[in-house]
């Protein structure tokens, strides 16, 4: 059973063909080559495999999977949860923030209109002896909710008394939810709400600066507004005057109902067609703010699970799946240590122990412990131990080289991809490479490689694979190989270079 | 393992003398008042400068929060990020809605702290997410763009954030658990300094854990070359998104304390794009990645503008160097120059920064 | 008088000083090779004497001229190019831009279309990508690449730097045989650093080994490839 398929294996970048249907079956335990002339291909079979890359066509399957990012059900509820903020953000601009905030919040909690009278006939209620301070005992004598709360909320002076100010300050937790959110919802309706515009208070639809009328005092806005409110969802009935009181035209909707006056019949019928517009507006607006919530969480959903879709075969996947692979000009970590650099490789994916990280407890203390020992045994391996605390950019290039094999074997890989490993090599390196691959072989990693150097790649591959021109010429055992002419003639050349 | 954590101490000592330092400055000015010691020392308003440090210190603390944050996302990531003054604009207007009278909440400090720190870290993570494929100049343009974005909405969502005129008063932080009464906090300077000193120090221990991790790694490896990184398995988008949290979340915390101390979010231009560079200069003057070069290099900076600048302008003026007001004279106009050539020097003779990150050093 | 004297020559970086005491000639019209262990101080040498890396005592002589511590574009106006180790193309422009900038020192517009053409003959892939991006060639062709922008300077003494890394067999042979013929028809001087130090010094004229920083032999190549020491060393087998 192999280990690594590639099955018709096709890279194209633009109008180039960088790979062009490469099959080739990776045995478990065994040392693999790739060779080929420069711009072959190589390298691109390796970002194909390692996700850099999704193949243009063809199939790479792992250990008879497919690498990829699983679907569970935390993608769906993530999506879903994006979804639903886009929408009900997209929604919110739309029905304007600002102004729902203002009706809500801000007139629900101001200072004279809604709470004062209320608070100011309490503390008379509780300043039984009228000395303009109520102590603790004055506020249970009177029956307060919480009475300790409440003082210890606005006793800002410390004296163990609220003085009206206090008192009045110390009430604001009353704050008038319900009829906020009943504000609010009536503003994304765009139904009528109201405005405070300094001691008087304006009945203005959610839609539009529309002035629909002025009131004194928010008992009677209140009132204007709810009737307003109906009105405006009568307004497509038919409206009549019904009847007269001295200087007012009552008008009706629908024979019964008396909802709005005016001064007299032309003034009525202005009135009537404003209140058909704001209705009119009401409707888009209504519209409008369900069409803003499907298409923020249409776009929020399926953007998100599309952008999830594509990249589910990432390099982190596969590295996790248990290929490992290092590079053909060195990417080691430069400025972090040897040892940070194996310990990198060893973190895998990174658990979700945030609190665990933050306080350093003993059980992550132990881990990392454990972590530090195995990457020391690593280090070992490739014989850097004692450099484990230089940092990685001034390692000698051989040196990186090793290190950088090291980091791959940490994330405990089945397949290890080594591009061009030997490059800078020179001849007593590169036997010392060549027995650190076969040790490496041993320990039950299977190893596919990249490399010009002949003596290296004739001497310890049990197969090679021949590209030219991105596509496969030869294969077989270092002895076919070397011995086909093709190979010969497109790589080789007749004269033996190492 | 018991036994070793005296010499693990061994390279902390700057650290614990610094501490110490500051935990015993309040002292100062109030001793120096009380021994009666002359106010003026050759020219030097001794007895003003100690008030002045002591005062302004809590700010310097705050904004080294803020380049704490900034120097995760940078420093440790590799993410140049030019909109943080965004998010500490966040946490202050956070705080604000929830603290101040006139709104319905006014769920006291503490808990304002924390919906501050959270709301800013949630900030962060929507503007991470869409900008995760970008790097290196993109991502600070996209992060410059934001910064710009957030501060014009605190100015137009006028009726939520009350345009340039700022919220306020944000009340003082309850500490009557502590036997302090709110009275006493506006006269007494130390609550708050000590308040904003723990919440520096524990900031940094929690930075110094992660910083070890292998989160801490992982940001380090991204920033080394994101490619290797996630060929070596990791999730470099959750990575990055974790910093970004990670980083918004301080910023939250530093503009909620702020806003407290200031006891107003004092307008949306404190935090504009003015804010966001102040900051990265600190990290990069600091050290790139070294939690007590950032330290160091936001004492000097915000030190300098804070303390420095107008006192040396007192001085001038009090010496009557400058009758006319010329300004010219005045060395608070010269200040970002000052800052300029301080940075270009730096660039010059310790490219790394004041105190360089040492990897690998003393874990 | 030789084309290149170095005496006694150290450098290194920050702490660390990896050239402890260097002394090397190259004449008119010679091959010389440096051998040595990664890490012995072989690249920093080349950079050195192009000016890369500053020098911290010592001369460096070039055509008579003390050459140390004189910015890189001087020095390769005197005629001494270098090709650097790790192929350091430009990503962002074409083949053909880089191998023009290889060419930025010299005027002779006709010159340097024949020397273009003459790449194209050596390099036949560099032809077919010409109007590629150099960061979108694959490793062994950006290693073709920079050997050809070496080239197109013309210089007197060309530095060469493992100029077979990561390059099929066949191209290797290429490009030795390239230097070769430059060498014997054109009488260019060439300073190369190589780790298939049999090939190098098959090629070369003479030879220097070298080890952490000091120059420990050196000879003609024909004998350094049978002196024993350096086959134990560096050739293998």
């Amino acid at each position: 059973m192999a280990l690594l398929s590639l099955r018709k294996l096709t890279m194209r970048f633009g109008g180039l063909t960088a790979v062009n249907g490469f099959d080739l079956e990776v045995e478990p335990n065994k040392i693999y080559s790739i060779i080929g002339p420069n711009g072959a291909g190589k390298t691109t079979v390796f970002n194909a495999v390692t996700g850099i890359y999704s193949p243009t066509s063809g199939e790479i399957v792992f250990n008879d999977r497919d690498l990829r990012r699983s679907v569970t059900w935390q993608i769906y509820a993530a999506c879903a949860a994006v979804a639903l903020l886009t929408g009900i953000g997209s929604m919110l601009v739309m029905a304007n923030l600002d102004t729902i905030w203002r009706v809500a919040i801000k007139n629900n909690n101001d200072d004279e209109a809604r709470q004062p009278p209320k608070a100011v006939v309490e503390f008379a209620k509780y300043d039984s002896n009228a000395d303009g301070q109520v102590t603790l005992n004055e506020l249970n004598d009177g029956a307060a909710l919480k009475p300790e709360g409440l003082l210890a909320r606005g006793d800002d002076n410390g004296d163990g008394q609220l003085s009206r100010t206090e008192f009045l300050r110390a009430e604001r937790w009353r704050f008038d939810w319900p009829n906020a959110r009943r504000d609010a919802l009536r503003q994304l309706r765009g139904e009528p709400g109201l405005v405070r515009r300094g001691t008087r208070w304006q009945i203005v639809p959610a839609t539009s600066t529309r002035l629909l009328a002025t009131v004194p005092n928010l008992k009677q806005a209140l009132a204007t507004r709810d009737k307003f409110a109906e009105a405006v969802t009568l307004a497509h009935r038919d409206w009549q005057p019904i009847g007269r009181d001295g200087k007012q035209v009552f008008l009706s909707a629908d024979g019964q109902r008396e909802l709005l006056s005016a001064p007299d019949v032309d003034s009525a019928k202005i009135k009537l067609a404003q209140l058909k517009e704001v209705a009119a507006e009401q409707t888009t607006h209504r519209r409008n703010q369900w069409l803003a919530l499907l298409g923020g969480m249409v776009v929020g959903g399926l953007g998100t699970y599309s952008i999830w879709q594509r990249s589910r075969r990432t390099p982190d996947v596969i590295a996790l799946g248990g290929i490992a692979r290092t590079f053909q000009n060195i990417r080691l970590f430069q400025d972090m240590t040897v040892l940070e650099n194996v310990l990198v490789g060893m973190d895998r994916s990174f658990s979700a122990n945030v609190f665990g990280m933050l306080l350093h407890t003993p059980g992550q203390r132990q881990r990392e412990a454990h972590q530090r020992e195995r990457a020391l045994e690593l280090l070992d391996f490739v014989s850097l131990k004692p450099k484990q605390n230089d940092l990685a950019k001034n390692l000698p290039y051989g040196e990186q080289r090793r290190l950088e094999i090291a980091r791959a074997l940490a994330s405990e890989p089945k397949l290890l991809l080594l591009d061009e490993p030997a490059a800078g090599m020179n001849p007593t390196e590169s036997e010392e490479l060549m027995h650190l691959i076969r040790r490496i072989r041993d320990t039950g990693v299977t190893v596919l490689l990249i490399e010009h150097h002949m003596k290296l790649v004739m001497d310890i591959s049990d197969r090679i694979a021949v590209l030219d021109y991105g596509q496969k010429i030869a294969e077989g055992t270092p002895a076919e190989v070397r011995a086909n002419p093709r190979v010969i003639e497109a790589y080789l050349g007749k004269e033996e270079v190492s | 393992m018991k036994s070793s954590w005296l010499p693990r101490l061994k390279p902390l000592i700057p650290e614990l003398l610094g501490l110490l330092v500051l935990v015993l400055f309040p002292i100062l000015p109030l001793g120096w008042r009380a021994l009666h010691l002359p106010e003026v020392i050759l020219f030097v308003p001794v007895q003003e400068f100690l008030d002045r440090v002591a005062s302004q210190l809590p700010i310097i603390f705050i904004l080294t929060i803020l380049a704490l944050g900034l120097n995760v996302i940078v420093g440790y990531t590799g993410l140049l990020h030019l909109g943080m003054g965004a998010f500490f604009g966040i946490g202050a207007y956070l705080t604000g809605i929830l603290t101040v009278p006139g709104y319905p909440f006014e769920c006291g400090f503490w808990l304002a702290l924390v919906l501050s720190t959270a709301g800013a870290a949630l900030a962060g993570v929507m503007l991470g997410a869409p900008t995760l494929r970008l790097r290196g100049d993109y991502l600070a343009l996209v992060t410059l763009g934001f910064g710009e974005v957030v501060r014009f909405s605190l100015r137009n969502l006028e009726e939520i954030t009350a345009g340039t005129r700022a919220l306020n008063p944000i009340p003082p932080p309850n500490l009557r658990w502590l036997g302090l009464t709110p009275g006493s906090w506006s006269d007494d300077m130390r609550p708050f300094y000590y308040l904003t000193l723990v919440l520096l120090v524990g900031i940094v221990w929690l930075l110094r854990n992660l910083e070890r991790s292998r989160l801490g790694r992982a940001w380090v490896a991204i920033r080394e070359d994101e490619l290797a990184a996630t060929c070596m398995g990791i999730n470099a988008p959750r990575a990055k998104l974790a910093a970004f949290a990670v980083g918004s979340a301080l910023a939250g915390l530093a503009g909620s304390l702020y806003a407290t101390k200031l006891t107003t979010t004092a307008g949306p231009d404190a935090y504009d794009f003015n804010r966001s560079i102040i900051v990265l200069a600190c990290v990069i003057l600091g050290g790139l990645g070294s939690i007590r070069g950032v330290i160091v290099g936001s004492m000097l900076l915000i030190g300098f503008d804070n303390v420095f600048a107008p006192m040396l302008d007192g001085v001038i003026q009090k010496a009557n160097i400058n009758p006319t007001g010329s300004r010219f004279l005045m060395f608070t106009n010269w200040r970002l120059i000052i800052f300029g050539l301080a940075l270009v020097l730096m660039m010059r003779y310790r490219p790394a920064g004041l105190l360089p990150a040492k990897r690998g050093v003393g874990l | 008088m030789p084309l290149l004297t170095v005496e006694h020559l150290r450098a290194g970086y920050g702490p660390i000083e990896v050239l402890k005491d260097i002394s090397l000639e190259v004449n008119e019209g010679e091959i010389v090779t440096m051998i040595g262990a990664n890490g012995a101080g072989k690249t920093t040498t080349l950079m050195t004497i192009s000016g890369a890396v500053r020098a911290r005592a010592g001369r460096i002589v070039f055509q008579g001229a003390e050459i140390q511590n004189r910015p890189p574009h001087e020095i390769v106006r005197l005629g001494l190019c270098q090709s650097p180790e790790g192929r350091k193309i430009f990503p962002r422009l074409t083949v053909l831009e880089n191998l023009e900038l290889g060419a930025y020192t010299r005027n002779d517009t006709a010159g340097i279309k024949r020397d273009i053409d003459h790449a194209y003959e050596l390099f036949p892939i560099l032809r077919e990508r010409k109007d590629q991006f150099g960061g979108t060639l694959s490793g062994g062709e950006q290693q073709m690449l920079a050997v050809a922008r070496a080239l197109l300077g013309r210089p007197k003494l060309l530095l060469l730097d493992e100029p077979s890394l990561g390059l099929a067999p066949l191209i290797v042979l290429k490009i030795f045989d390239v230097i070769r013929k430059l060498n014997a028809e054109e009488g260019m001087s060439v300073l190369i650093v190589e780790q298939n130090a049999r090939l190098a010094l098959k090629l070369a004229h003479r030879g220097y080994v070298m080890e952490t920083g000091v120059i420990t032999m050196s000879d003609k190549a024909s004998s350094l490839l049978n002196d024993q020491r350096v086959k134990d060393a560096y050739l293998g087998e």
